[in-house]
């Protein structure tokens, strides 16, 4: 809970920072930052956020040993994962949901200042932010985080210590979004042993990047819902596989 | 003790299979996206900022690094320092090449105010009256125009770019011919605004083909709201009778 | 019917980190506990014991042998059902209250939600907290940390308790409330398997026992028998019959000395066989 509020109130301070920032066009730019202060809240506060309580809420229960009653009672070890999964991923996403808010508000108080002290420059009725391109961008965050919160849990099964799956978390969290540069560097490298190395780094994780749906979502650039239903299937296929082998892993833990 | 370990090699193996079926999917959603590798940006964040910033490039934060380097570009632009700002413009479309403002203001400051910098404000008038001062303004206003070129490739459906050009080469190059017709690329890319028609219009009175010019502004005016100011319908009504009494054409 | 707890040629090996010799816990464990009964299981510390609950609750696979509890394997989750466990030291969730936990497992164990409320009020009675109920768990003292672990056991009415040092850190009136819960859950036809190093308890609450040491076992009986030893230092008579027992009184009452059996507690036993390595001297 802490945490939670900790990451939340880092979040929105960062948000409000961006007020800190004047630009010498108007308008567009000044709600850009502000934007781009928002989404990058959501994913590196939201991507710590799950990386650690993930990590914490697993292996909390096994090192603390409250798993060992639990796993007493006639609970599958199955239940127990994806439990554990689904209570972080719904948390972090209340958190993405708390900041979308925080940055819908912050834009539309911008966007009406700016209407009141340029009111000739903007014509009736159009408008400067698109709030549903905030959304969109919000729940591909949410179709990242889970995939991310899946890894972890993975980790998790088979850690000894919280810190080694955070820090496990972390690693792959860096290299997923590099993903999509490994996998152009395996195909532009020449040397066999890093060719095979960009290769396994390119198909062995997912790739995070495609989650970055563009910030100008919120200027008013569209996205297709077929864009849409394409991140879902990634990331439930990828979500669904990493839970599929923390289970069988957590299955072989023993406690 | 467990034995949770031993089921990782048939994971790395499953999750290879898994990538190499799903790639088909990746490669779909990076089209869609229209998103580009960021080898050569990282290349050159850590060249100029070492590798801290590399993180922040990643994820939610790269539009936030582009915004600051952006920003403290402003240092290097009050100190009139042509190397330093036009490398930090370099770096934050390279990070982010997707917000307009870079490429705009990157261009206006190529075009208008790094002339005055290379002569010194107290000669900015030699920009226009000597050879020398002309042909410093005529290599910044084309290093402009290179500059937009490369935006096309990440702001593709963006006429804002064509007028940035139709400008540069109308008042710094006193190129009509091409200034019309970057303002024409503008018209057809979709979404131009008012003015763009109307500049478009002038172009080509001065190209002397004023029957192209009352065809186009006739089509524009209907399009035209009543009452937004910016449109300015009154003044290109006033230029449609004017043209046409030029061309002894009756209302 | 099938006993409470079957474990039949059971070992369990651990691998030592950084090296390939492993470290065999349990050796060749063949265990029956009878249904209805209080079952101690003891052994000095590494012996083997909380292994081999472990293996009999399914938290760890035997490397060897089998394991049914309740006539299920133990690696089912479904033996489970029936089944309360109280772990040594328990943990549980310190944000919730104690009733909080209560309904908590109570869900787990699957009890219904009609008879939760009622079952939950009537646990806190039974081991004492009905006034701290509605406190953190995280507040608790050790004491009525192992009585909340007792109804946490209980709340699911299983057949078969598992507990593990059940009156550790209890003050004695606490562990006499705990030894007479445990005499009631006999009485109602449950089965007990009690590990507990306080040997004068497990002496007076336990039908039988079984000793462990170095993961075999050592001794197993009904506590009557384990206790009633014999001083094999001042005689060793082995086929007496009745004849020549009635002879041997005679002798001993004309030679002044006492033939009677002495017995020697539990915890005596325990010692000599720990100490002797398993072996009876």
């Amino acid at each position: 809970m802490k945490l939670f509020l900790g990451m939340t109130g880092l979040a929105i301070c960062a948000l409000a920072s961006s007020f800190l920032f004047r630009e010498f066009n108007f308008g567009s730019s000044e709600l850009k930052f502000i934007a781009d202060f928002g989404f990058g809240g959501m994913t590196v506060f939201g991507s710590a956020l799950a990386i650690i309580v993930t990590a914490q809420l697993l292996l909390g229960e096994i090192e603390h040993r409250t798993a060992m009653t639990l796993l007493a009672k006639p609970v599958y070890r199955s239940e127990f994962v994806l439990g554990k999964f689904l209570g972080v991923w719904v948390t972090v996403a209340c958190f993405i949901g708390m900041l979308t808010l925080c940055l819908v508000l912050a834009l539309w108080m911008r966007e009406s200042s700016i209407r009141l002290d340029y009111p000739e420059e903007i014509e009736q009725g159009q408008s400067l932010v698109h709030y549903g391109g905030i959304l969109w961008f919000s729940l591909a965050q949410v179709f990242r985080i889970g995939i991310l919160c899946a890894l972890v849990t993975l980790f998790s099964t088979y850690a000894t210590s919280s810190i080694f799956a955070m820090v496990m978390g972390v690693l792959v969290w860096i290299v997923g979004q590099l993903q999509h540069v490994a996998t152009e560097a395996g195909g532009v490298v020449e040397n066999l042993v890093l060719k095979t190395i960009y290769s396994v780094m390119g198909y062995a994780l997912p790739n995070f990047h495609l989650f970055d749906v563009g910030e100008g979502l919120a200027m008013g650039e569209a996205l297709p819902i077929s864009l849409v239903g394409k991140l879902l299937i990634y990331g439930v296929l990828y979500s669904v596989f990493y839970l599929a082998v923390a289970t069988a892993s957590f299955n072989r833990r023993e406690l | 003790m467990n034995s949770s370990y031993s089921i990782l090699p048939y994971a790395l193996l499953l999750a290879l299979l898994l990538g190499w079926a799903l790639s088909s999917l990746d490669r779909s959603i990076t089209d869609q996206l229209g998103q580009r590798s960021g080898v050569q940006s990282l290349k050159d964040v850590e060249s100029q900022f070492g590798q801290g910033l590399t993180v922040a490039v990643l994820g939610g934060y790269r539009s936030i690094a582009a915004n600051l380097i952006w920003l403290s570009k402003n240092q290097e632009w009050e100190e009139r320092d042509v190397a330093g700002t036009l490398g930090k413009i370099a770096l934050a479309t390279s990070i982010d090449p997707r917000p307009e403002m870079f490429w705009l203001n990157g261009a206006r400051i190529l075009a208008n105010d790094m002339p005055t910098w290379v002569v010194g404000l107290e000669n900015a008038e030699q920009l226009e009256i000597t050879d020398e001062g002309r042909a410093i303004a005529r290599q910044y206003a084309e290093r402009a125009l290179a500059f937009l070129e490369e935006s096309r490739e990440y702001q593709s459906g963006n006429p804002r770019m064509h007028i940035e050009s139709g400008m540069i080469y109308w008042k710094k190059l006193d190129d009509v011919e091409s200034a019309a017709a970057s303002f024409k690329a503008a018209i057809d890319t979709g979404g131009a605004p008012y003015f763009a028609y109307r500049l478009y219009g002038e172009l080509l009175i001065e190209l002397g083909l004023k029957h192209e010019a009352l065809r186009l502004l006739q089509s524009h005016y209907e399009t035209l709201p009543d009452d937004f100011l910016e449109a300015m319908k009154p003044v290109v009504g006033d230029r449609i009778r004017l043209l046409k009494r030029e061309l002894n054409i009756a209302d | 019917m099938s006993a409470a707890i079957s474990i039949q040629g059971v070992s369990k090996d651990f691998r030592i980190p950084g090296s390939k010799r492993r470290l065999r816990a349990v050796d060749n464990l063949n265990l029956e506990i009878e249904r209805g009964s209080v079952f101690g299981l003891l052994g000095p510390n590494g012996s083997g014991k909380s292994t081999t609950i472990k293996m009999a609750l399914g938290l760890v696979r035997p490397s060897q042998g089998k394991c049914e509890i309740l006539g299920n394997s133990s690696l089912e989750s479904s033996a489970r059902k029936r089944i309360g466990y109280l772990p040594e030291a328990p943990c549980f969730q310190r944000f919730l209250t104690g009733r909080e936990l209560l309904f908590y497992f109570g869900k787990l164990s699957g009890v219904k939600k009609t008879d939760l409320e009622d079952r939950v009020n009537s646990l806190l009675v039974r081991v004492g907290l009905e006034d701290a109920g509605d406190r953190r768990v995280g507040g608790y003292s050790k004491g009525m940390l192992q009585r909340i672990g007792l109804a946490q056991a209980m709340v699911g009415d299983p057949e078969l308790f598992i507990l593990d040092e059940p009156t550790a850190g209890v003050d004695p009136i606490g562990a006499a409330d705990i030894a007479a819960i445990i005499r009631e859950v006999r009485e109602e036809g449950k089965t007990v398997l009690l590990c507990s190093h306080l040997l004068s308890k497990v002496e007076t609450i336990c039908d039988r026992a079984a000793i462990m040491v170095k993961g075999k076992l050592a001794l197993e009986g009904s506590v009557e028998s384990l206790t009633a030893a014999t001083d094999f230092s001042s005689a060793r008579i082995e086929g007496l019959s009745a004849e020549g027992r009635k002879q041997l009184e005679t002798f001993a009452a004309e030679w002044h000395f006492d033939l009677s059996t002495p017995r020697r507690s539990l915890e005596e036993l325990f010692l000599e066989l720990a100490k002797g390595d398993g072996d009876l001297e």
